[in-house]
């Protein structure tokens, strides 16, 4: 053995080694050393040394003379140099140069060597962990066997331990774990993992020079330098191809800021995450056991995940499964709650094919899932020859999809890993950091969103799609045709392409209503339209096959998605449920024309060209223009059932799989469903009763178009794709008559853009669910009236004066009960805080102290702060407690009493009126109406004006079989808006204004009649219980008949006006309803109902009901119609000649009311 | 009437006229509904359902034909 110095060489900048001693034998030179020395050119420099991967070796900066050479490590740990190790290093570095280039490309790189055999022992590589690792030759044979056999990827295959012995190698995976392998589970290993020249075997079309560097495994995580034993990258190129980016990876050796830490992956989240090899095994497992016929035969043997690097080297071919899969899961996970698993891609396939409809069970099932996967999709998509499309369809020379594909792989950001290592690529790398960015949704859809997902998509860190843009899923270029809503976005996989011309419309066409000119009431020629169309139904429009007759030549639903791939419609969004859906909806619709139009369409609509025509029409807008019909975007959750929107019956009582049974019930009566179409998709509508009476009747048949407003939606939860809910019989419209229309044959399917129709108030039906709008005239304002819950079903309605008097009153009654019980309290407050003072007994003397002192504040000057503070905290507690519990005490008192809290609800009465266009020429039905607004809002209860047309939304009538509508609204969720003036035009007069009712015209006024009128009060009666109410009779005189009894002699005929005012008798308030203190004054009364004459008496009768109002002062707005003749009155009271009058009409009310005095006994 | 259908083979059908199911895509906002109500002129829906002659005797014609056909099958 020689001994070898490191010499500084010139420039000083490098060093080289130096033969000092005995000369080292060499392999392929057994000469002597100074020969050698001669003949040998210099040893290489330390630079030398490096280049070839012995990093992180840095000479000591002055190596001390006749001391041992030190190296030092990267971490800046001496290493010492024997000439033994260098033996050894020579042994290792001479007899194995082709593996240990391979280590020095790649993994030694990692490795520090630290010592080397510095006792004589076997050489040390310390791991990144630090961690020692003795290296024997027949470890690096045992390696080489293992791994350096073909070609090793030696840039991640680290030999971390090896030589201890010959069963097994102990690997240390990146959580310090000592992993035994023995020599057959390398031998399994690496049959698992595959040797270089399986990897290409299931991609051989892939070229074979990028195939270099496939990374294995788990290529959504972010590997460092380090990798776990299992997490094996591989690298098939040769050493040769390798050696390109060697330099690279050299200088990120030795650039200190490039040294990583030894984190074995990184998660996007930026944590470290350590793979065990059990770990791998069950995510290998889970994935599909790989020992049963596994999944990996389907592609290349470990390449099961095909990885970024790939995709780009594959050029054209469209292999960019690792990005589907990553987007595909995540992507649905996070926005179709209902279709979870819907669209898996698998990430095995060549081709970019997805599995759809795949239950979540099968991804949880564990072993051979990606069979079933692959099962799935072969009995999905082989018919389809979506394979072929996918991986050969640059061979067929034309637009296919992996044509799409492959333009769209550009796009995805996958950061290849080469870069890391410094190798050029185009694609950028895979970025698994955890950035927080906002998912992409377009503004659009932003406003859609909120019911659901909001504008920023947040993923969890693991299910956040890398770098493709991830977009939601409801509209736009996220809108996935073909299951509604579970497929990946879309526009990582394929690019646009466009397939009808026809959208958007480049010239104008004539309307469908202009082109047919009429509906078709005359069908001459029916005899012109084959059977067969006429037979077509929607029903079974679906099966509708064109052909000429042989069964071996038909074009049906399955061709058309042919033809629509072949005109490169992306397979991936339309299915062939979307196909099938939507040729039923065109053949349906063009037979429709067919057959009703026969003149005019003679054959000529119901074509193969107009069916592919128009379905391309409905991919262009559908996928890519993401343009969604109404009935898509109710179930999307992106507009709102209640949307005004015209659809038209397609089935009467649809069949569907789990409904045989309900259809069957709804013969006796119960309520009927039908299947309603946009045009595009379908979906089921209940109706009520009122409308099935009118399905019954045939008032509502298919092909019936209804315009429809404030529908609900039943069974609805999450965004369901229209074609699943279509087969379901959990979803559907909820349609009732008040918001369902007969609809105009012409008129445009789906959502109505224009402002929605108010429905006639004459139209509304009391049964017919809520009015989403309507017209109507107020004719009368009732003043406010306030309900009062008492007990379980009670209630006591009262008129605002009477609810002023009765809160007046109950705050009495509380305030005397309140003032009674602290009056009690203060006396039993004694008692209080010697039970109390336990917790703080020297507070509670110093208090007690202080209460019986004569002179307090002495006392308090002389004490300690130790005693003040417990006496101010005793206080302070006592002070709480004392009114906590005061509180209660009241409050029990007063609902012990009745005196608790008032549940009041105040409402407004509003009498409305149906209203008559000017152009109507029918018959008048003038339909009356009363609404209820629960607590109304301060806009209504100050801006409802009578006379007045109003817009109306938000009523619901209530079922009476009263000519009178009743119905009822919330203050805050109704509308009230007035109509302009101008629109008011157009109606018919409606209003009768309030007028002032006099004593000598009150005949004219029919009975039940509501009348105003200002009179002078001449007696008040005493209020007296009649049944369960208290009534009080009030008799009033205006003195307009004065002039006219003069003339007949009858000076009290016809002069009174007994008021009838009635209170429930539950009411116990003790003040009579109208004081006796208005005797002698004028009052005006608004909204009494004219009764009967009391002929006997020769006096009108008129009963005050909850909506009638007296004011004493008429100068209110209310009562403003009252003033002149309130005026009039008060000077008629006041002359003389009316005294007599006045006195003569009280003695006929005295001897009424007294009914066996006569009036000259009560005088 | 105004276009005069050219019944040829080659003709596209959507092409001739626009459909009814040729959808406007536009955005549900119900403020911009609240305004456009204020502008509105006075119109009301009186299609009632008890009445026969409301509806375009469309409804009543294709309601035969499909009974017709019906009882055809």
């Amino acid at each position: 053995m020689s001994t070898w110095q490191l010499i500084s060489d010139s420039s000083g900048d490098c060093f080289r080694w130096e033969v000092a001693g005995r000369i080292l034998q060499s392999d392929s030179d057994s000469s002597p050393t100074k020969t050698l020395l001669e003949s040998t050119p210099p040893l290489p420099s330390m630079a030398d040394l490096l280049r070839q991967g012995c990093s992180k070796l840095v000479e000591r900066e002055e190596p001390m003379p006749g001391e041992i050479l030190m190296f030092r490590t990267g971490l800046g740990r001496s290493v010492a140099l024997k000439e033994s190790s260098i033996a050894r290093a020579k042994s290792i570095l001479a007899d194995d140069n082709v593996v240990y280039s391979d280590l020095q490309d790649t993994g030694c790189s990692n490795l520090q060597k630290r010592q080397v055999d510095t006792a004589g022992n076997l050489p040390m590589f310390t791991t990144a962990l630090g961690k020692s690792v003795p290296l024997k030759d027949s470890s690096i044979a045992k390696a080489m066997s293992i791994l350096g056999g073909d070609l090793i990827d030696s840039g991640n295959v680290l030999p971390r331990e090896s030589g201890f012995g010959d069963p097994t190698s102990l690997f240390q995976t990146a959580s310090n774990k000592k992993v035994i392998l023995s020599s057959p589970g390398l031998a399994r290993a690496k049959a698992l993992l595959g040797r270089g020249e399986d990897d290409l075997n299931g991609f051989n079309h892939v070229n074979r020079s990028f195939s270099s560097h496939q990374q294995h495994g788990w290529s959504e995580l972010k590997t460092h330098e380090e990798f776990d034993a299992t997490a094996v990258q591989r690298h098939s190129g040769t050493p040769g191809q390798y050696e390109g980016h060697v330099f690279g990876k050299m200088s990120e050796v030795l650039n200190p800021s490039s040294k990583v830490p030894p984190t074995k992956f990184q998660t996007a989240g930026g944590k470290s995450l350590s793979v065990s090899v059990e770990a791998l095994k069950r995510a290998r497992n889970l994935l599909g056991d790989p020992e049963l016929g596994n999944f990996f035969d389907d592609v290349a043997v470990g390449d099961q995940f095909v990885t970024p690097q790939k995709d780009k080297r594959l050029g054209d071919i469209p292999i960019n499964n690792g990005s589907a899969n990553t987007g595909s899961i995540t992507h649905e996970g996070k926005t179709s709650h209902k279709h979870t698993s819907n669209s898996f891609i698998s990430p095995l396939r060549s081709s970019s094919k997805k599995f759809r409809s795949v239950k979540s069970k099968d991804l949880a099932s564990g072993a051979n899932s990606i069979k079933k996967f692959d099962a799935a999709l072969d009995k999905t998509d082989c018919s389809l020859n979506s394979t072929k499309l996918a991986t050969h369809g640059i061979s067929n020379g034309r637009p296919s999809a992996s044509d799409i594909a492959v333009t769209s792989s550009k796009e995805i950001s996958f950061i290849p890993r080469g870069k890391q290592f410094g190798r050029p690529s185009d694609q950028p790398l895979v970025d698994i950091t955890n950035r927080s960015d906002t998912a992409y949704a377009n503004n659009k859809q932003g406003s859609t969103q909120k019911k659901r997902l909001g504008n920023t998509v947040s993923v969890s860190p693991f299910k956040r799609p890398r770098n493709s843009s991830f977009k939601t899923p409801l509209k736009k270029n996220a809108q996935h045709a073909s299951s509604g809503l579970s497929v990946v976005s879309c526009d990582t996989l394929y690019s646009k392409k466009v397939l009808s011309t026809r959208y958007p419309e480049k010239s104008p066409r004539v309307y469908i209503k202009d082109y047919f000119g009429m509906h078709p009431t005359a069908t001459p020629k029916m005899d012109y339209v084959p059977d067969h169309v006429r037979r077509i139904k929607s029903s079974n429009a679906d099966k509708y096959v064109f052909g000429d007759g042989s069964s071996s030549n038909v074009v049906g639903a399955e061709t058309f998605l042919q033809m629509l791939a072949e005109c490169g419609a992306s397979l991936q969004q339309v299915s062939r449920k979307w196909v099938t859906n939507h040729y039923r909806w065109i053949v349906w619709k063009l037979a429709c024309y067919e057959t009703y139009y026969p003149a005019k369409c003679r054959g000529n609509f119901l074509t193969i060209t107009n069916v592919l025509e128009e379905l391309k029409y409905r991919y262009e807008r559908e996928v890519n223009h993401g343009h969604c019909s109404a009935i898509k975007r109710i179930l999307s959750g992106d507009a709102p059932a209640s949307s005004m929107m015209v659809l038209a019956v397609s089935a009467i009582n649809p069949k569907t799989d789990n409904d045989s049974q309900e259809t069957h019930g709804s013969d006796s009566g119960s309520n009927m469903k039908v299947e309603l179409t946009d045009g595009w998709y379908s979906m089921k509508a209940a109706l009520d009763v009122m409308l099935t009476k009118q399905l019954n009747a045939g008032k509502l048949f298919v092909g019936q178009k209804l315009r429809i407003l404030g529908a609900g939606l039943s069974g609805w939860a999450n965004p369901t794709s229209p074609l699943e809910a279509v087969v379901s019989n959990t979803i559907c419209l909820l349609l009732n008559i008040n918001g369902t229309y007969r609809a105009h044959w012409a008129d445009r399917l789906g959502f109505c853009k224009e402002v929605g129709v108010p429905l006639a108030f004459n139209c509304i039906k009391c049964n017919g669910g809520p009015v989403p709008k309507t017209l109507a005239g107020i004719t009368r304002i009732y003043p406010i009236l306030y309900k009062e819950r008492v007990g379980e079903r009670k209630s006591i309605i009262r008129s605002e004066r009477m609810e002023s008097r009765m809160i007046q009153r109950h705050n009495q009654r509380r305030s005397a009960l309140i003032e009674g019980l602290m009056c009690e309290y203060q006396r039993e407050i004694n008692g209080f805080h010697s039970q109390n003072d336990t917790d703080s007994e020297e507070g509670a003397k110093v208090f007690k102290l202080l209460e019986t002192a004569p002179e307090p504040e002495l006392l308090m000057a002389e004490m300690s702060l130790e005693q003040l503070t417990s006496f101010a905290t005793y206080k302070a507690k006592y002070e709480a407690a004392k009114q906590l519990q005061m509180e209660k005490s009241v409050a029990k008192a007063l609902e012990d009493a009745g005196l608790g809290e008032r549940d009041v609800t105040p409402f407004l009465r509003v009498r409305l009126v149906g209203l008559t266009s000017l152009t109507y020429e029918g018959e008048h039905n003038i339909k009356e109406g009363i609404v209820t607004i629960w607590n109304p809002t301060e806009r209504q209860r100050t801006e409802l004006r009578e006379g007045k047309i109003y817009m109306m939304k938000g009523l619901v009538p209530m079922n009476s079989d009263s000519e009178i509508l009743y119905l009822h609204a919330r203050g805050s969720s109704s509308r009230w808006q007035p109509l302009s003036p101008k629109a008011s035009e157009s109606f018919q007069p409606f209003f009768n204004p309030r007028k002032l009712i006099y004593l000598s015209n009150f005949g004219e006024i029919p009975l039940s009649s509501e009348f105003d009128i200002a009179a002078y009060v001449v007696y008040v009666g005493d209020a007296y219980a009649d049944f369960q109410q208290k009534k009080q009779w009030v008799f009033v005189t205006d003195g307009s008949t004065q002039h006219s009894n003069s003339h007949s002699g009858e000076t009290t005929s016809n002069s009174l006006l007994a008021i009838s005012f009635s209170t429930p008798s539950m009411d116990d308030f003790p003040t009579p309803y109208i004081s006796h203190n208005l005797v002698g004054s004028v009052v005006g009364f608004c909204n009494l109902l004219k009764r009967a004459k009391d002929a006997k008496n020769d006096m009108w009768v008129g009963e005050a009901t909850e909506n009638s109002i007296y004011f004493i002062n008429v100068e209110a707005a209310y009562s403003s119609h009252l003033k002149t003749s309130s005026a009039h009155i008060q000077t008629w009271a006041k002359r003389p000649s009316s005294n007599s009058v006045i006195r003569e009409l009280r003695q006929r009310v005295l001897f009424i009311i007294g009914a066996c005095q006569s009036p000259s006994s009560s005088r | 009437m105004a276009v005069e259908p050219k019944a040829t083979t080659e003709e596209v059908k959507m092409d001739l006229f626009e459909d009814d199911d040729e959808f406007e895509e536009f955005e549900i906002n119900e403020d911009w509904v609240e305004k456009e109500e204020v502008k509105e002129v006075g119109q009301q829906w009186e299609d009632d359902w008890d009445d026969d002659d409301v509806n375009d005797d469309f409804s009543r014609q294709l309601r035969k034909e499909l009974e017709s056909s019906t009882d055809n099958k």
